[in-house]
């Protein structure tokens, strides 16, 4: 019990210290930068969790960014600053890395078939990432733009 | 409402030009500038304003179809500067609910187009290179990992930052910039004799990662700017090939 928790720290601590250098690339308001790295750790910890359950590492990308979007909502509303601040720094802790640095190496060594089952894996966690911030930014638009598709 | 007439038209329709550019060249997403300009462009009382977005460029147009006033802008350069962006959409809330003059509205975009980076380079370097190492340790690495990532990102932060100002184009930077971090980070696994070094060179590239151009890709396709989220979506997938060519350059040609 003691070394999940421990654990769990751990992704929390290592989550929140990946998200402070990109919120300072990315130059966010000072006011802000705590609550973009506490995002970013929740966003790791919920997708931990997630795993953890049973979800595949795709489905748990999917729920850590919908915490990581719906963290970025109220942020947002409460510094009265644009969502993304929260929700671009919030998301890249989780970035597939690894696959995407294995897809390439795979396909440099001529692998096509290792090359593509990485690529076919970042693309889809890329991608469930992608869907999370989409489904809670549909949930939550309030007025609807005149003359948009969406 | 009676404002002072002291901007005209013509230049008050630059100071949206002005807003637009601090936008797009910052970061930010269409929807976002649509609606900035949009709500800038009621407080300037210039009626109705028609904006067309792409990261690439915009086109402005005020005064309705009797007596159109268009304003044709390029975006060459494209950086990411939230700060600029969260004063931007401050601007133009406070220009409607305080009711802000023209003359008021073009001294707060003066001041934000000078406003600089708010971390210095030497706390950006090192912020960048400590997040470096704790991806290290997120995908399974040890301390040898964590200590080859900082060092490798460090390097490749410096370099960077110098390049930054010389190099025009983003893609050589990108490309040079994963040369130097795998390079580094290759080169201290070595000598601290990592288990796994390609998890300190994934680590050290990792703030190469074009994530804002990502995101925005994916918001403007979901708020149905097709045309800019396909573009971004190209530039960030230009990006990640770049940083693929920069690593495979040491991994395939150099001490492997």
């Amino acid at each position: 019990m003691m070394s999940v928790l421990l654990l769990y720290l751990r992704e929390f601590g290592l989550g929140f210290v990946a998200t402070l250098g990109f919120g300072m690339l990315f130059n966010v308001p000072r006011r802000t930068l705590i609550a973009c790295c506490v995002t970013g750790a929740v966003g790791r910890t919920v997708r931990l969790a997630a795993v953890d359950l049973g979800a595949s590492i795709e489905g748990g990308s999917y729920i850590g960014a919908l915490a990581v979007a719906t963290a970025g909502y109220f942020l947002a509303r409460f510094y009265k600053v644009p969502r993304t601040i929260f929700t671009v720094t919030g998301v890249i802790p989780m970035i597939p890395g690894v696959p995407a640095f294995s897809t390439m190496l795979e396909f440099a060594a001529g692998n096509i078939d290792a090359g593509l089952v990485n690529a076919v894996k970042t693309m889809l966690i890329g991608g469930a990432l992608a869907m999370g911030l989409t489904t809670v930014r549909v949930l939550t638009q309030v007025q609807g733009r005149s003359g948009s598709m969406a | 409402m009676n404002l002072p007439e002291t901007l005209d038209t013509n230049e008050r329709l630059n100071l949206l030009v002005r807003a637009g550019v601090l936008l797009l060249e910052n970061g930010a997403a269409t929807y976002r500038v649509d609606e900035t300009l949009k709500a800038l462009g009621r407080a300037l009382e210039l009626g109705d304003i028609e904006v067309f977005t792409t990261p690439t460029g915009f086109t402005l147009q005020a005064g309705g179809s009797s007596c159109p006033l268009t304003r044709v802008h390029r975006i060459t350069h494209v950086g990411v500067d939230m700060n600029r962006l969260a004063a931007v959409n401050n601007l133009s809330r406070e220009a409607l609910s305080k009711a802000l003059t023209p003359e008021q509205i073009a001294d707060h975009l003066s001041q934000i187009e000078q406003q600089r980076s708010i971390y210095p380079a030497w706390l950006l370097a090192a912020g960048v290179s400590i997040s470096c190492g704790a991806f290290g340790m997120l995908m399974g690495g040890g301390w040898t990992e964590f200590v080859a990532g900082v060092l490798g990102a460090l390097a490749a932060m410096l370099i960077r930052l110098r390049l930054r100002r010389t190099l025009v184009l983003p893609l050589m930077v990108t490309v040079v910039t994963a040369f130097v971090a795998t390079a580094v980070s290759r080169i201290s696994c070595h000598a601290l004799h990592c288990t796994s070094p390609d998890l300190a060179s994934v680590a050290a590239v990792l703030q190469l990662v074009p994530g804002v151009p990502m995101v925005t890709s994916v918001l403007d396709l979901a708020t149905g700017d097709i045309l800019s989220g396909v573009t971004r979506g190209a530039y960030a997938a230009l990006m990640a090939v770049g940083i693929a060519l920069g690593m495979l350059l040491f991994l395939v040609w150099g001490l492997r």
